[in-house]
């Protein structure tokens, strides 16, 4: 009915599969033993003279010796985790040491590679270690999304009027593995990315505008405050949404005015922003309007509206205790919420 | 008349053993090609993540908040080991909410007095349907612990109630007594910072039985040296680094471990969170997010993370984890019930036509297969329909081709993350390894049969789950 040579053979090849499997596994095993434990002695010297030479003035031959004779990876390894644990002096030190070591010409072999995976791997030697602006600043134009990210985290610690332009392009652009390390590496620079991204805003409107205003409040100048003004009243409602945050982080006088107007807007969202907006700017004589806001039908309006009347102290709590009486049971219900009452329609134990 | 009726059987019995030596070919023949595709996967991953920042994300304002939900039910034993392993999590803007639910022994007691608990009333808002909250409390020692008291109703229903009160953009269910390594948020969080269109993404999970586990962590990772656990540490390390990385390539995942899932808070509450009806909640919801995003758009892709690893006590005893398998194959039976209008259909993509069809003709019927294919076997045997070679040739494609899967996953992991540490470790699995298909495998396939017929009587209990605690200091002897 069926060969036994056919069987024979099937069992030969799986059982051939199975011990060949093992007998990788056995031999990886014990040569990964051995190689582990000279690697280590290796790496523990070569630690170990790194980091006399980052207190030394000079860079020993010794330690350039011990580095040049790990292997790449580790080499690589050594010096990357080195220079992220220091900033400043230190790192330089770190890159200059790499540099005289041959780190940062494989870095830069490895950038203008014309595999992407080596185009990440020489941009992360770049950014642990430091330098690489002209292997680098051309990899934020790169083709595959991966390697514009990378070099968007290097660009946070070597800022131009260029590479920043670049990255609010990137922010801008849709890319969604950019945006969040442009808006970490926006962060990052501070006052240095402050004068871009307000001539940015003062050239976008509609959508475009949306991912500028959201990396735009932990960045929040005086100089931003016309362009949001006018983004608060733009077509697009995720754009007011953000403007609204962008009047929070900035506050005064014609900010509180304008969040003032967006509690009347017609998006839920930019509702919900200016009333946390005018919250978190204690913006007390503007109460009033914020308790007009407790029996908005959208919860995230209410929500923000009743926090907000808290933080105002007195005068937002007495509001608030007014609302208990509110004809609208969801204005009574987030009032009793927020002032930490038992009620029947959520069963807290007092 | 007789010997006709028999010619018949013994033609059908032959018949029927060739078609499902066939289905077994066809099931290892896939599993060959996940497996290429997870070796695939692993490597891009791998390259993609080597000196990676991720230490950034600790000091980053950009990255997303994630409220880590823990549901709880009399965890007396573990549960302040299992807190405070969460709470020292190495992740920016983390919310730790423990939600207790209805537990009978003194989980709640211990937890107020280790973490001097007080209550609180935070504004929340009941967006999906849960048993009655009693109360919420906030650590005086640790402010980003809350803890939610409430009446008993079961995983789904204590999960759905922390996501009430969560308030994370991101949520990461687990069970009360996982251990997650101390970088693993920082790990499973990446698609969700590289991709707009994630909703939900896994991480590895891995046996601890074995392993020394010191204040909440695993200090030592090794294999569990009995053989129910040891057996299953092999099965997770084939499903997680097989099957669920290989699935990114061919069109997503279909489950997320309910042990450690992370997920977008908004699209899971607008899905209407976890079916408190079905006993596999973990899958159904993952079904259901991914097919939100065919019928309405949105984010519906599901990753698997090879690296965050969370550990977990697997049974370890067979009566638990016969409970268990039974429970896993109802609650699977369950959700493709559900969901068996998208079975097929091309709307649904790759959803519809490779990965519900696979979990309905492999995961749910392999058993059903299996068993019929044994009794056809010994039948065939007894009537001289199936000679020996057959059922030689039987036994190899059914079991040593799944065992040579197994070896290439040890080898897999021998090159990548040496999940249990150094080769003694390593040569523990491959003995487990040897022994799983003879009688494990079988048991497991009763197991499983067991939970189809009870799902199809009706059947929706959960069972009692019995653990008995991390080891702590004093591992078990190897």
């Amino acid at each position: 009915m069926i060969d036994s040579r056919l069987v024979l053979t099937v069992l030969l090849v799986e059982a051939g599969v199975v011990g060949a499997t093992v007998l990788i596994l056995v031999a990886h095993g014990l040569l990964l033993g051995g190689r582990r434990t000279r690697r280590d002695m290796r790496s523990a010297r070569a630690r170990a003279l790194l980091a006399e030479a980052l207190e030394s003035p000079r860079i020993d031959s010794a330690v350039i010796l011990a580095l040049r004779a790990l292997p790449d990876e580790e080499r690589v390894e050594l010096l990357t985790e080195t220079g992220r644990s220091l900033t400043g002096r230190g790192r330089a030190r770190v890159g200059d040491i790499a540099g005289v070591a041959g780190a940062l010409s494989s870095a830069a072999r490895l950038a203008h590679s014309r595999r992407w995976r080596a185009r990440l791997k020489g941009a992360r030697l770049f950014t642990a270690l430091g330098g690489g602006s002209e292997h680098l600043r051309p990899l934020l134009d790169d083709r595959r999304p991966e390697v514009r990210a990378q070099a968007v985290e290097w660009s946070s610690d070597h800022a131009t009027p260029g590479v920043i332009a670049r990255l609010l392009d990137l922010l801008v652009s849709g890319d969604a593995l950019a945006r969040y390390a442009v808006r970490d590496a926006l962060q990052r620079l501070g006052p240095a990315a402050v004068g871009p991204l307000e001539q940015r805003l003062a050239a976008v409107s509609g959508a475009q505008a949306a991912p500028l205003l959201r990396a735009a409040p932990p960045l929040a100048a005086a100089g931003m405050l016309p362009d949001a003004l006018r983004l608060g009243q733009d077509g697009h409602a995720g754009t007011r949404a953000g403007a609204a945050t962008l009047l929070a982080a900035l506050g005064g006088e014609r900010a509180v005015s304008v969040l003032e107007t967006m509690l009347g807007d017609d998006d839920a969202a930019v509702r919900a922003a200016a009333a946390r907006g005018l919250g978190r700017l204690m913006a007390w004589p503007s109460a009033t309007l914020l308790a007009e806001r407790l029996g908005d039908p959208a919860w995230d309006v209410r929500q923000g509206a009743a926090l907000s009347l808290r933080a105002l102290g007195a005068p937002g709590l007495l509001l608030l205790r007014r609302t208990l009486e509110h004809e609208d049971r969801f204005a009574r219900d987030i009032a009793r919420q927020v002032l930490d009452l038992p009620g029947t329609v959520e069963p807290f134990l007092p | 008349m007789i010997g006709s009726v028999a010619d018949v059987a013994r033609v059908v019995l032959v018949d029927l053993q060739w078609v499902i030596l066939a289905y077994f070919l066809a099931v290892n023949l896939f599993l060959l090609v996940l497996l290429v595709s997870s070796a695939v996967e692993m490597r891009r991953h791998r390259l993609e993540v080597w000196q990676e920042g991720r230490w950034r994300l600790l000091s980053s304002e950009a990255a997303p908040s994630i409220s880590i939900i823990a549901p709880a039910y009399n965890e007396e034993l573990t549960v302040i080991e299992s807190v405070r392993s969460l709470l020292t999590l190495a992740y920016p803007r983390l919310e730790v909410v423990l939600v207790n639910d209805g537990s009978s022994d003194a989980t709640m007691s211990v937890l107020t007095e280790a973490f001097d608990l007080a209550p609180i009333h935070p504004v929340f808002r009941r967006q999906v349907d849960s048993a009655d909250v009693l109360g919420v409390h906030r650590s005086r020692a640790a402010q980003s612990l809350v803890v939610v008291d409430k009446a008993n109703g079961g995983k789904a229903d204590a999960l759905n109630a922390g996501l009430n009160i969560a308030s994370g953009d991101l949520v990461c269910a687990i069970d009360a007594d996982t251990i997650i390594e101390r970088e693993a948020l920082q790990r499973m969080v990446r698609p969700f910072l590289t991709r707009d269109d994630v909703v939900a993404a896994g991480g590895t999970i891995r046996a601890a039985n074995g392993a020394v586990v010191r204040h909440g962590r695993v200090a030592e990772a090794r294999a569990p040296r009995a053989f129910v656990p040891g057996v299953q540490a092999v099965e997770y390390l084939r499903a997680f680094l097989t099957g669920r990385l290989g699935w990114n390539r061919l069109g997503g995942n279909l489950i997320i471990s309910g042990a450690f899932g992370l997920f977008r808070r908004e699209e899971t509450l607008a899905v209407g969170g976890y079916e408190h009806r079905s006993i596999g909640e973990d899958m159904e919801l993952v079904v259901r997010l991914r097919r939100r995003a065919y019928e309405q758009g949105g984010p519906g892709r599901v990753e698997f993370v090879p690296d965050p690893v969370a550990w977990t006590e697997v049974p370890s005893s067979l009566r638990v984890l016969g409970r268990q398998r039974d429970r896993w194959h109802r609650g699977l039976a369950d959700v493709l019930w559900r969901h068996r209008d998208i079975i097929g259909r091309r709307r649904y993509g790759s959803l519809g036509l490779v990965a519900a069809p696979y979990f309905l003709c492999v995961e749910l019927a392999a058993p059903v297969v299996e068993a019929v294919g044994l009794l056809g076997l010994v039948a065939g045997i007894a009537t001289g329909a199936v000679n020996w070679p057959f059922a030689v040739l039987f036994f190899g494609v059914a079991y040593v081709l799944g065992l040579a899967m197994t070896m290439l996953t040890l080898l897999l992991d021998e090159w990548t993350y040496r999940a249990y540490g150094g080769l003694r470790e390593r040569l523990v699995l491959v003995a487990f390894s040897l022994l799983e298909p003879l009688g494990y495998r079988q048991l497991t396939a009763y197991w499983r049969i067991r939970g189809l017929v009870k799902y199809l009587r009706g059947d929706t209990a959960w069972g009692v789950m019995t653990r008995s605690g991390f080891g702590g200091e004093n591992a078990p002897a190897p």
